[in-house]
């Protein structure tokens, strides 16, 4: 009789470990996210809060990566087989990614049917298309860059807006005072991502591109080198030294230059003054939002829009679980209400790609968006229009990821901006970089 | 008798095994690795094989222009750095090894910026050297009228690497000035006595009391500073990416160009030159 017990219980305690061990036996997959800034960590942390309580099979592990930093960690990454399951990150990243063969192409592909790519923006698939047709990538959020500039001043000195190459250089001419620490404009001239991204602008304007069609480079065409040489003398008016995306966020803030290139997300910093956010101020112009004004389209041989795609990929795992699990995650994030407090995090410099989100009511109210009020929408529409250095005539160059994970660009730049080279020498150098770094 | 210190001798070798086997972990491992890589292209893809390519990379890395560009950086930070931080030390600790109200506060002080964390200490000097808010612009240019215009000493390849070696001598050389400062303490007030005694000059004190005592703290000080300088790449690069020496060279080599086989053997060509430079200043300099 008590062996029987004994048995019994045994036998339930076993059926018992067997079920609730199920429950207990979580996948745990990693996330990484180049949203580094506390409070946006915050945002990501309530939403897999969220996630977890919803279900109870995955869980996330998030790691916070800088963007600049993501070729070295995922070099690292890569070289040491440990690489997460999903990445959040731009565009050329992702493309670098798909090229290097370490894309669940799969993966990516189930999520962008089951979200439907009709409620996709085209202009944001282009950008993460692979090659071989199907995706490299999911689209998550995407940014617009252009001229902001000071209306008001620009009117006080009965100037145009800055749209075309000779308005420009003009109005940064006529405001360049460097005994007053003010000048006319601050534009990428560092070894960073910052500097290709704001050329990028000019040389697609003038359409000077990295790649011919067939995947050659011709970075020293004639339309290039035109571009350099602009841009050159354009630098002439910026502050001293190379410059990055720190001096013209700053500088602009302080009024200390009326023209730079940003991308949306310079929306929330503008816009502090008039949300009264209290936070970090420093040196700061009032009412700036009023004063200020977008040129995104930058007119010259023809018109070019630049901006950029972030999109969720996932890397091949040896766990196919653990793929599934940020396969529901992505599709988590990219939905309704989640997906409205993932782009408010950045209000304006994230812009939604679905178009069911970008007008729902929900999404644009928010305090920062009704600030900006019509210019909000208005700067959000160049994400369609977006050109970049991979991709002509419908053609994907995931090579352009080994280019612009060296930062050959800006360093081209620096050669004429900080040795003084001509915009042939520098255009010669950077041609003879860009082929070293594709073989 | 025999048998007991053959067993003895095994027991030594059992008692010395775990300082082998982690030394040869930790020290040896990486060594080999590091030259086995250098032999090879190394594949991004874990689960690619690398191929043998024998000594090309560093036929390719010495016939580089831009490995020699690097390498004078290197060999200029170096030498500027060694000799600043002993010569500051040097000085700070003579006129610090006398007594005077607060000596102990000032000395403390003195140890301040060897003892801030290096991230923040390079987010001070940034800014003090900010092209247009910076308070040493503001002092050379608007002040003082000193040049003709604001500079960006940080960001800018030309005045980049005199920033970083300034920076680095300022963050170093207390590290010296504690160094010879407790070797100062040692030296025998009756040896200055006995010179006084027979007329000798401060100068001829320090030339042949202080420094023949002092020859082997700065010896020691100098082979220390050279090789931690040499391989120095956290307080060069948070501070500026525009300054080039060998260890960042390897890091982009390695982790911006992906070339993981070239960044090995670079660091392989250092570690000889280093071993080389180390041998001659044992054997002549120091004459251990």
């Amino acid at each position: 009789m008590q062996k029987k017990t004994i048995v019994k219980i045994s036998l339930m305690v076993v059926l018992l470990l067997v079920f609730t061990g199920n429950t207990f036996a979580q996948t745990t997959f990693e996330y990484w996210t180049t949203q580094t800034e506390e409070n946006r960590v915050e945002v990501i942390n309530q939403l897999i809060d969220r996630f977890e309580a919803q279900q109870d099979e995955y869980k996330v592990e998030l790691v916070t990566v800088q963007e600049n930093d993501i070729p070295t960690k995922l070099a690292a990454g890569m070289a040491a087989g440990r690489l997460p399951q999903m990445i959040e990150v731009g565009a050329e990243n992702i493309l670098k990614l798909g090229a290097e063969g370490m894309l669940d192409t799969e993966a990516v592909n189930d999520v962008v049917s089951d979200i439907g790519e009709d409620d996709i923006y085209d202009g944001a698939l282009k950008m993460l298309a692979s090659p071989e047709g199907g995706y490299f990538g999911v689209p998550l959020h995407g940014w617009v860059q252009g001229i902001w500039y000071r209306e008001d001043l620009f009117e006080e000195k009965g100037l145009e807006a800055p749209t075309t190459w000779d308005n420009i250089i003009k109005a940064a001419k006529a405001f360049h005072n460097p005994e007053e620490q003010k000048y006319g404009i601050v534009i990428g001239t560092d070894k960073d991502s910052y500097a290709r991204q704001t050329f990028t602008q000019y040389a697609l304007s003038n359409n000077a591109r990295i790649f011919d069609k067939d995947g050659n480079i011709i970075f020293n065409s004639p339309e290039m080198v035109e571009t350099l040489d602009y841009y050159k003398r354009l630098a002439e008016f910026t502050p001293p030294g190379p410059n990055g995306w720190r001096d013209a966020r700053d500088l602009y803030l302080a009024g200390r230059v009326p023209m730079m290139m940003y991308s949306t997300y310079i929306m929330d910093d503008i816009g502090l003054g008039a949300t009264g956010y209290e936070g970090e101020q420093g040196e700061m112009l009032k009412n700036l939002v009023d004063k200020t004004n977008f040129a995104n389209t930058m007119k010259h041989k023809s018109d070019a829009v630049f901006g950029q795609i972030a999109g969720f990929t996932f890397i091949k795992s040896e766990d196919q679980k653990k793929v599934e699990g940020a396969k529901a995650f992505a599709e988590f994030v990219l939905s309704g209400e989640n997906y409205i407090d993932f782009l408010h995090m950045a209000p304006g410099g994230m812009n939604a790609v679905r178009p069911s989100i970008a007008n729902d009511p929900k999404y644009l109210d928010h305090e920062l968006l009704k600030v900006w009020g019509d210019k909000s929408a208005r700067i959000a529409s160049g994400l369609n229009s977006i050109g970049k250095f991979g991709y002509v005539g419908g053609k994907v160059f995931p090579e352009i990821g080994n280019i612009t994970s060296q930062f050959i660009v800006g360093q081209t730049i620096m050669k004429m901006t900080e040795s003084g080279w001509t915009a042939e020498e520098a255009a010669e150098w950077g041609q003879k970089e860009m082929e070293d770094a594709l073989e | 008798m025999e048998i007991k210190t053959d067993q003895e001798a095994k027991l030594g070798y059992w008692l010395i095994l775990p300082t082998v086997l982690a030394i040869g972990g930790l020290i040896l491992y990486p060594v080999i690795y590091n030259l086995w890589l250098s032999l090879h292209k190394v594949n991004m893809n874990p689960t690619q094989p690398n191929t043998f390519i024998g000594i090309k990379h560093f036929i390719e890395i010495l016939t580089d222009v831009d490995f020699w560009t690097a390498f004078r950086t290197s060999i200029l930070f170096t030498s500027t750095t060694v000799v600043g931080t002993t010569l500051l030390g040097l000085g700070v600790a003579i006129l610090l090894n006398r007594k005077f109200p607060g000596r102990s506060l000032i000395r403390g002080i003195i140890l301040l910026p060897y003892v801030t964390p290096v991230i923040s200490a390079a987010f001070g000097w940034k800014y003090l050297f900010n092209p247009v808010f910076g308070m040493f612009n503001y002092i050379m240019v608007d002040v003082l009228s000193l040049m003709p215009q604001h500079i960006n000493w940080i960001e800018s390849p030309r005045y980049a690497i005199f920033a970083v070696i300034i920076f680095n001598i300022w963050r170093n050389f207390p590290f010296a000035f504690l160094m010879i400062l407790a070797e100062l303490q040692s030296i025998s007030g009756t040896l200055y006595e006995a010179a006084e005694v027979d007329g000798a000059t401060g100068w001829q004190k320090f030339k042949h009391i202080t420094l023949p005592e002092l020859k082997f703290v700065i010896g020691a000080l100098v082979i220390l500073r050279t090789i931690w300088n040499f391989y120095k790449f956290s307080e060069i690069y948070l501070l500026s990416s525009s300054v080039e020496v060998l260890p960042v060279y390897i890091y982009e080599k390695a982790f911006a160009t992906y070339s993981f086989g070239e960044a090995a053997a670079i660091s392989a060509i250092l570690f000889v030159f280093v071993f080389g430079f180390i041998l001659f200043y044992v054997r002549k300099v120091l004459e251990w």
